[in-house]
């Protein structure tokens, strides 16, 4: 049933595609490419398929099992998967997985734009995929915040800044994200995340996100590089900055002393090292 | 003395008889250590936040009304914003030094109410709380409370996002009161939250009505203080029940408490230049219904964040007359009873040793079994109640998931803090029992038992003898 | 006063400082540079300069003007460590009278216990009814939100909501036609993947789309976040978590209640609507 539904999902994203180039002819900057690899190209782009994908996936796209027993999605043949999504999990780094490839949490990008371009249209070519990678054009920050305080912040924070989303798994961060990703991963809806099509989030209101994430990105920060602290963050700050006031306390009124030892050790009280040194001048007088 | 200084001064002495008096004053003794100086810090902090927030007061708007924003700020240029979040902005982004005294005003908060935290932990680890000055702690614990409020009404005035989301929890909070909440929040909020009075009202309480409160308190804590003087950390060879060993007010803790405002002051702004722990802009403006994954209170409210994240489900009526829910129990309850624990201490110390007369001189925690294990019983509590508040952040740094990082601090908050408690009240009671002594019931036989040790010891005693005699 | 025993130090130790010219330096230099700082300070905020700068010329008059001020006194005074005599509380004065004048005659202690009663009463009398103006009886306000039969599900736009106008696993906010950030009312609206089961209400669910209240049950929070693939709704405030799929029951967290479900029909051009209010409580438990 699900796949049905998700067939239908990867239709959307083709129509929706589709009517964005419709668009782009009429001035909207946004345009569906495609890509025809030539033939050094589509050697290069199977070597990579072969090297760093095929070993879950399978040759021939039929996924399976990985060596630990975790479900491998097919490739060939899978409604689930699009242009988009392909192009997206690489971009993010959820494929080829630098470590556990079910860890959703933001991790390290292993293959870069070409090679992401090489493989996109190999596997496209090779298992037939629908839909296309999108571009985004100029937005406004101003509606792009407010459409992202309606229906993103509840997941990736006001700020985009990423967090926690249950049962193992957390909601990347989507600053510093380029707007082609947002783009792609509003459509697909992928892994936990729901999918908003066009009637929800119009491609105008996506460029508008993108806008807004990026003024967010280039916030000036304070000397130390600091942006808007979350208030953990912040009350780890307020600790230490606590810590430098009693430390100035120490300045002022001389050193911390525990009690005296009921056996006869020192007083509690302290004196500054200044002070010390003046008694201890003044004690052989006395 | 300056000749236009002492002219000032001989003018309004003529008048008002002040040489007698001010001697009086210069010359009180004040016992020195550094932690008698963390009530300064919250006083001074007090200071600074008042001397900011009538600055901020000339520019904040205390309404939700939609206002367009006009100012430099990108993202908010021509949008319609809530009053309150809009002269935030401008003020931040459009006042010069806006930003600075804004930052400067919550350093100054967060060390209002740590200083004042860690004043009480003093007061109470050391017995500084004992007959005479049950009231003046009282007093303490009551100032403490207004200062949450005023750091959470102080959260809430920007209107931002998460100010709004704390205030819709506080709301919830107040309608889960049995039987009379929805009674109690809608008197509070005006009616069915989000009313456009919660940000006034809010704004009253937190520059009239709260600040009034303390300010006030403040004065009569310090008057009680100068009246029953101050306690001291025992001192070899000097009879600390009757006597004040320190440093005169003039010169000595004038030079001390002169330094430290002006250190403070310069502390509080190096940190507002450097930490932006009250910038709002990204954070936006709050509208019903939105909410953003980074929800979480101020520091000081984090222990009933965290008790409300690991509480179990639970809500029941009892005979359809009132109904006993999660938010009450770990929300106001929970509080409740730290709070009430905290208060009664003195007595149950009292109680429990039968101690007689009053006390001066301060007193390890180890020497008193109940004492030490109250202390880390109940500090360990709340700490882990606060650390379980973290639990998203510590989930995503850690990788494990929530849910076990909440079943964590469900075990933990349950199982370490009595466990704790007992551990250390076991070891003070050996300890006691290793000097072969038991705990004084009043301050002479502590210091009967304290002179007996040292002579057995056979240690000198370094202050000179004739000290306490010489006096009158 | 001057000849008041109780008014003079008694000095226990006296230590003089060195005479440093250093220090004299050190005192002159800094309060220069505090100066120095106040300058900058003064210049560089009206003009719009950059916070770092106004705000560490600040901090650094500050410190430095602490160094001066500590400088001077410990060069400029002895250290001096003094006693004090406590003040004992005096058992012979514990009778003594709080004032000299009585009241007239025997002693009538009704008329002191009535005045006092009634006193009492006098102050709750006129201090509680202002306290009730406060805000209105709540009423039946917290038992309904408003949602009425045949109102229409809106976006916060406003515009109207088809089944169809939600992706796959998708979720929108919305809210009732003319009452747009009424906050109790808002609600969720999925189309699930999967077709709900018990104990979802069957009658209430248009082609896979369901829709709760977005008002968490446990402290009020708006339950946004859904984990499509989990099916779950997990709410950033607490972490309760429900389940959409079987009538939003809690699963984890603190929240004790199911989100209420909205009972959801078509009007006749396709548009979603409410049936009837929501038959359970809305938000957090209230008395």
């Amino acid at each position: 049933m699900s796949r049905r539904h998700r067939a239908l999902l990867g239709w959307a994203v083709v129509v929706a595609a589709g009517v964005a180039s419709l668009m782009a002819q009429l001035g909207r900057p946004a345009v569906a490419q495609t890509e025809q690899l030539t033939s050094a190209e589509r050697t290069r782009a199977g070597i990579i398929y072969a090297s760093q994908c095929a070993t879950c996936h399978g040759a021939e796209g039929t996924g399976g099992v990985t060596p630990a027993g975790d479900p491998v999605p097919a490739l060939a043949g899978n409604p689930d998967v699009t242009v988009p999504y392909v192009d997206l999990v690489m971009r993010v780094g959820r494929m080829p997985p630098a470590g556990d490839p079910y860890d959703n949490r933001s991790r390290e990008v292993l293959l870069d734009a070409e090679q992401r371009r090489l493989v996109t249209a190999y596997v496209a070519e090779e298992f037939d995929l629908g839909g296309s990678v999108p571009t985004v054009g100029e937005g406004n920050p101003v509606t792009g915040r407010e459409v992202f305080a309606a229906n993103c912040a509840q997941c990736h924070g006001s700020s985009g800044a990423g967090g926690v989303a249950g049962a193992g798994a957390w909601t990347p961060p989507v600053v510093n994200t380029d707007p082609v990703t947002i783009a792609e991963a509003i459509r697909v809806g992928p892994f936990q995340m729901p999918g908003f099509n066009n009637q929800q989030i119009t491609d105008a209101e996506i460029a508008d996100i993108a806008a807004f994430l990026e003024v967010v990105s280039e916030e000036a920060g304070t000397p130390a590089g600091l942006v808007e602290l979350n208030p953990v963050y912040a009350s780890g700050f307020a600790a230490l900055f606590v810590g430098i006031v009693v430390i100035s306390l120490f300045i002022i009124a001389g050193r911390p002393k525990w009690f005296p030892d009921p056996s006869g050790q020192p007083t509690g009280r302290g004196l500054s090292r200044r002070q010390r040194k003046a008694r201890a001048e003044q004690e052989p007088a006395a | 003395m300056t000749p236009l200084f002492s002219l000032l001064f001989d003018t309004l002495d003529a008048r008002l008889k002040l040489r007698g008096p001010s001697r009086k004053v210069a010359n009180k003794v004040f016992p020195h250590n550094w932690s008698f100086l963390l009530g300064e810090v919250a006083l001074f902090s007090l200071v600074v936040l008042v001397a900011t927030g009538i600055f901020l007061t000339m520019f904040y708007r205390p309404s939700t009304e939609a206002t367009v924003y006009n100012g430099s700020y990108e993202l908010y240029q021509g949008a319609q914003l809530p009053a309150a979040f809009e002269s935030i902005l401008r003020l931040s982004h459009d006042v010069p030094g806006g930003l600075l005294f804004r930052r400067i005003h919550r350093g100054a908060s967060h060390l209002f109410i740590a200083a004042s935290v860690l004043h009480m932990l003093r007061i109470l680890l050391t017995g500084a709380f004992r007959r005479p000055r049950e009231v003046n702690y009282h007093l303490g614990i009551g100032l403490i409370t207004f200062a949450f409020v005023a750091g959470f009404t102080g959260y809430s005035l920007p209107y931002d996002s998460l100010a709004g989301t704390g205030i819709r929890i506080a709301y919830s909070e107040l309608l889960s009161l049995p039987l009379i909440g929805d009674r109690v929040a809608f008197w509070i909020f005006g009616g069915d939250f989000p009313t456009g009075d919660v940000i006034p009202r809010f704004f009253v309480f937190h520059v009239l009505v709260v600040p009034g409160l303390i300010i006030a308190m403040v004065s009569l804590h310090l008057a009680l203080v100068a009246r029953q003087r101050h306690t001291q950390f025992p001192v070899r060879g000097v009879d600390g029940h009757k006597f004040i060993l320190g440093k005169p007010l003039w010169p000595a803790q004038f030079a001390e408490s002169a330094t430290l405002v002006l250190w403070m002051a310069g502390l509080l702004t190096a940190a507002a230049v450097f930490i932006p722990w009250s910038d709002v802009a990204l954070l936006g403006p709050y509208v019903p219904g939105e909410v953003g994954n980074n929800a979480q209170p101020d520091w000081f409210m984090f222990w009933i964040d965290g008790a409300l994240r690991i509480f179990p489900p639970l809500e029941f009526s009892v005979f359809g007359l009132l109904t006993v829910s999660g938010p009450f129990v770990a929300g106001i309850l929970l509080p409740g009873f730290v709070f009430t624990a905290l208060a009664a201490y003195p007595f149950a110390e009292r109680r429990r040793y039968g101690l007689r007369g009053d006390w001066h001189v301060l007193t390890n925690p180890l020497e008193i079994p109940l004492r030490a294990g109250f202390m880390l019983g109940i500090w360990s509590f709340v700490l882990l109640l606060s650390a379980a508040a973290t639990s998203d952040i510590l989930s995503r740094l850690t990788g494990v998931s929530i849910e076990n990082v909440l079943w964590f601090f469900r075990i933990t908050c349950v199982l370490l803090p009595p466990l704790l408690g007992l551990a250390i009240n076991r070891y003070a009671k050996r300890r006691l029992a290793r000097h072969s002594r038991t705990v004084a019931r009043s301050e002479q036989e502590a210091q009967v038992a304290a002179a007996s040790t040292e002579v057995a010891a056979g240690s000198k005693p370094k202050q000179p003898a004739q000290a306490p005699g010489s006096a009158p | 006063m001057s000849d008041d025993p109780k008014a003079e130090l008694r000095v226990i130790s006296r230590t003089e400082p060195p005479a440093s010219k250093l220090n004299d330096s050190i005192v002159v230099l800094t309060a220069g540079g505090a100066v120095l700082c106040a300058l900058v300070f003064a210049v560089a905020l009206p003009l719009g300069g950059p916070l770092p700068l106004y705000g560490g010329a600040l901090s650094l008059g500050l410190l430095l003007f602490g160094v001066a001020i500590r400088r001077y006194f410990t060069d400029r005074f002895p250290d001096i460590e003094a006693i004090e005599l406590r003040e004992i509380p005096d058992p012979d004065h514990a009778d003594e009278p709080l004032s000299d004048v009585e009241a007239l005659g025997p002693r009538r202690s009704f008329l002191k216990r009535a005045l006092i009663a009634s006193g009492a009463l006098f102050g709750i009398g006129i201090a509680a009814p202002p306290i009730a103006s406060l805000g209105p009886a709540p009423g039946g306000t917290l038992l309904r939100t408003a949602w009425r039969p045949g109102v229409r599900l809106v976006t916060n736009e406003g515009l109207p909501v088809q089944p169809d106008d939600l992706a796959m696993g998708g979720i929108a906010s919305i809210w009732p036609q003319d009452a747009i950030g009424q906050e109790r009312s808002s609600v969720l609206l999925l189309r699930l993947t999967t077709p709900p089961v018990a104990p979802t209400n069957l009658d209430w669910v248009v082609d896979n789309v369901v829709a709760y209240s977005k008002v968490c049950t446990h402290a009020g929070c708006p339950v946004a976040l859904y984990r499509e693939q989990d099916d779950a709704l997990f709410c950033p405030c607490h972490q309760s978590t429900f389940d959409p799929s079987r009538g939003a029951v809690p699963t984890f967290g603190p929240a004790a209640r199911a989100l209420p479900q909205l009972p959801l029909g078509l009007d006749d051009q396709g548009y979603l609507v409410a049936l009837d209010d929501f038959q359970a409580q809305v938000g957090p438990a209230f008395d």
